[in-house]
């Protein structure tokens, strides 16, 4: 498998991007307020799915607290706007940085450990941040949820448009940094953690470097949905948010560029399509993913990429 | 008051016992965390029901039978899915976790959404020596003990469990040494979901069942697991001892409110101070592998 190359885009290629970008930038004007909504969370996911790609696909650490990330942003940017009146501009940068800071601090004893420990610690981390959400009505108002907070727009359209503009920023940053040297030993990391090191690699200041890189952007989207649903609870941060992302990451192709892109909109859009079978859309949802990933266990876009190298190989 | 307490913490850590031993047995042979342990052990308490009230099965008859057909579960997932994908350990994760997101839809389609009692002849309560204590504590306490002594004995003393601690230390080296990773991989699987529904069987007379009962003791289950050390089934029974007494304690001194949240916090502290756990071996922090 090539992993290090540097690839330079196609032309047409990134003109095939920029073409559906188009189609997708029109499509508000032709839908509803619910459709709408829907594709407004494909973006909060895109940007989701594509940050923990870099910890999960990237790396190899296989964080289970990025929810928690998206809640911290959206608790900080919600009480800073809210308690203190500060422009939303600003709240959001201090989201930022409040994720930062906490993921600075969790990370650095975390990223000692590796693997299922990893997976398990940051599990429970996530799942002791929406304990606290819930469990500090003083601050937080509990389980009934931070409301009225102050809205950036008086209509949703311009949220979709900033939360596309945001997907689109993540998953270009996602693809410059995968393509620098630091990039490269995230993914020296990835495949041999030791011999990274032995080559000269700070393994640990990477990781957490990457980790809290990672936190920023769930931070961020944390921040601009507690302003775009105007309520946030801690329903929305526990670890199920977590697994969606994981599982964006998976469906789609986990430590490719458009696969976490591919996964969100299966993850978000797929749910509201089995509406007709509200009852049992859990079911048919796992089921599908069972049978995605048996057929497909490195994801559709990682399965394409299989089927692509193969016929090289042969017309070679 | 404080015999209470610990007799409380004792009947606690009796059921995550149950529960994450499976859990240990299975991530040892397979080296991931199986999500769907918890949807097993939701399965394993509403079959029990089916079968003590709806086939009017007695108490006991019905746990076995729930218990024989959680192991068969375990042994078609095995081998429709696991099996497939074992060199694949995150595509076999995300599968666990479909499985836990599926299997509390399933339930009210048979069951209806109302939580159920399974009915059960132990539900008196009786005095130890002036402690009043409910019956079924006691028993599911007995139970945990004679099961944990009958895992210790097969895996440590008979030929199939030196086959199965092979495997999960070094699965190539005891495949050429003649074990069949296949068979080992198969009677964990069946030992580990059937322990799910023996623990869900014996919940059901003390708290409701439900579709979702599942979630919370699959987290702390994992939690105890990590806690005592992977790889390590006398920490892994530590774990839950650590855990049922800071959730008795934190339950009635503290309070309730916060009492789930300590097996997280406790694990997040150990991890920070000891990464392999409390009884785990360093070289034992397995790696979850991409493809």
């Amino acid at each position: 498998m090539e992993k290090n190359k540097v690839k330079k885009p196609m032309l047409s290629k990134i003109l095939v991007y920029l073409g559906l970008l188009a189609v997708v930038c029109v499509l508000p004007l032709m839908v509803t307020r619910y459709p709408l909504h829907i594709m407004t969370m494909i973006c909060f996911y895109i940007v989701l799915a594509s940050s923990l790609n870099l910890i999960i696909g990237y790396t190899g650490y296989p964080s289970f607290c990025h929810a928690a990330f998206y809640g911290i942003g959206a608790y900080t940017s919600a009480l800073i706007a809210m308690r203190l009146g500060a422009p939303i501009w600003l709240s959001l940068i201090c989201a930022v940085a409040v994720t930062a800071l906490i993921a600075f601090a969790v990370g650095l004893p975390f990223l000692r450990i590796s693997g299922v420990a990893f997976a398990i610690g940051t599990l429970a981390f996530g799942i002791v941040t929406v304990y606290l959400f819930t469990n500090m009505p003083s601050v937080t108002m509990g389980a009934a949820g931070l409301r009225p907070i102050p809205v950036l727009f008086s209509t949703k359209v311009p949220y979709f448009y900033l939360m596309l503009t945001f997907a689109v920023a993540t998953v270009l940053i996602v693809y410059k940094i995968v393509n620098t040297n630091f990039g490269r030993s995230l993914i020296a990391i990835r495949e041999d953690e030791g011999l990274a090191k032995y080559v000269g690699v700070n393994t640990t200041m990477t990781k957490v470097k990457i980790f809290t890189i990672g936190a920023m952007f769930a931070g961020l989207a944390g921040g601009i949905l507690a302003h775009y649903l105007s309520w946030i609870a801690p329903a929305y941060f526990t670890y199920l948010p977590s697994f969606m992302a994981i599982i964006a990451l998976l469906l789609g192709g986990i430590g490719t560029i458009l696969g976490p892109v591919l996964g969100s909109i299966l993850v978000v859009g797929l749910p509201e399509i089995l509406r007709p079978v509200m009852e049992f859309r859990h079911l048919v949802f796992g089921a599908i993913i069972i049978i995605v990933i048996l057929f497909m266990p490195m994801g559709i876009v990682g399965k394409a990429k299989q089927l692509f190298s193969k016929r090289e190989r042969i017309s070679g | 008051m404080v015999g209470t307490v610990i007799f409380n913490a004792l009947s606690i850590a009796a059921i995550y016992t149950l529960v994450s031993v499976g859990l240990a047995l299975v991530f040892g042979v397979m080296g991931i965390p199986n999500f769907a342990h918890g949807a097993l052990y939701t399965l394993g308490a509403f079959i029990t029901y089916a079968l003590c009230v709806q086939a009017g099965l007695g108490y006991i008859l019905a746990i076995i039978g729930a218990m024989g057909t959680l192991g068969l579960i375990g042994v078609i997932l095995e081998k429709s899915l696991f099996y497939p994908l074992r060199k694949k350990m995150l595509p076999t994760l995300i599968i666990t976790m479909a499985i836990m997101m599926a299997v509390p839809d399933l339930i009210p389609q048979v069951w209806g959404h109302m939580p159920r009692i399974i009915p059960s002849p132990f539900i008196q309560t009786i005095s130890i020596g002036g402690l009043v204590v409910s019956l079924q504590r006691v028993v599911s306490i007995i139970i945990a003990l004679s099961v944990m002594g009958l895992i210790y004995f097969f895996i440590m003393k008979t030929k199939t469990g030196a086959g199965i601690r092979g495997v999960a230390q070094d699965s190539e080296a005891a495949s050429l040494m003649g074990v069949s990773i296949k068979k080992m991989r198969l009677i964990v699987l069946a030992i580990g979901t059937a322990l799910a529904a023996l623990a869900g069987g014996l919940v059901g007379p003390l708290f409701s069942i439900y579709a979702h009962m599942g979630d919370l003791i699959l987290l702390k289950a994992f939690a105890a697991v990590v806690l005592g050390g992977l790889g390590s089934i006398f920490g892994c029974v530590a774990g839950c001892l650590v855990l049922g007494f800071a959730e008795a304690f934190s339950g009635a001194y503290i309070s309730t409110l916060w009492k789930d949240v300590f097996a997280f916090v406790i694990l997040i502290i150990i991890l920070m101070v000891r990464p392999h756990g409390l009884f785990g071996k360093k070289e034992t922090v397995a790696k979850l592998e991409l493809g």
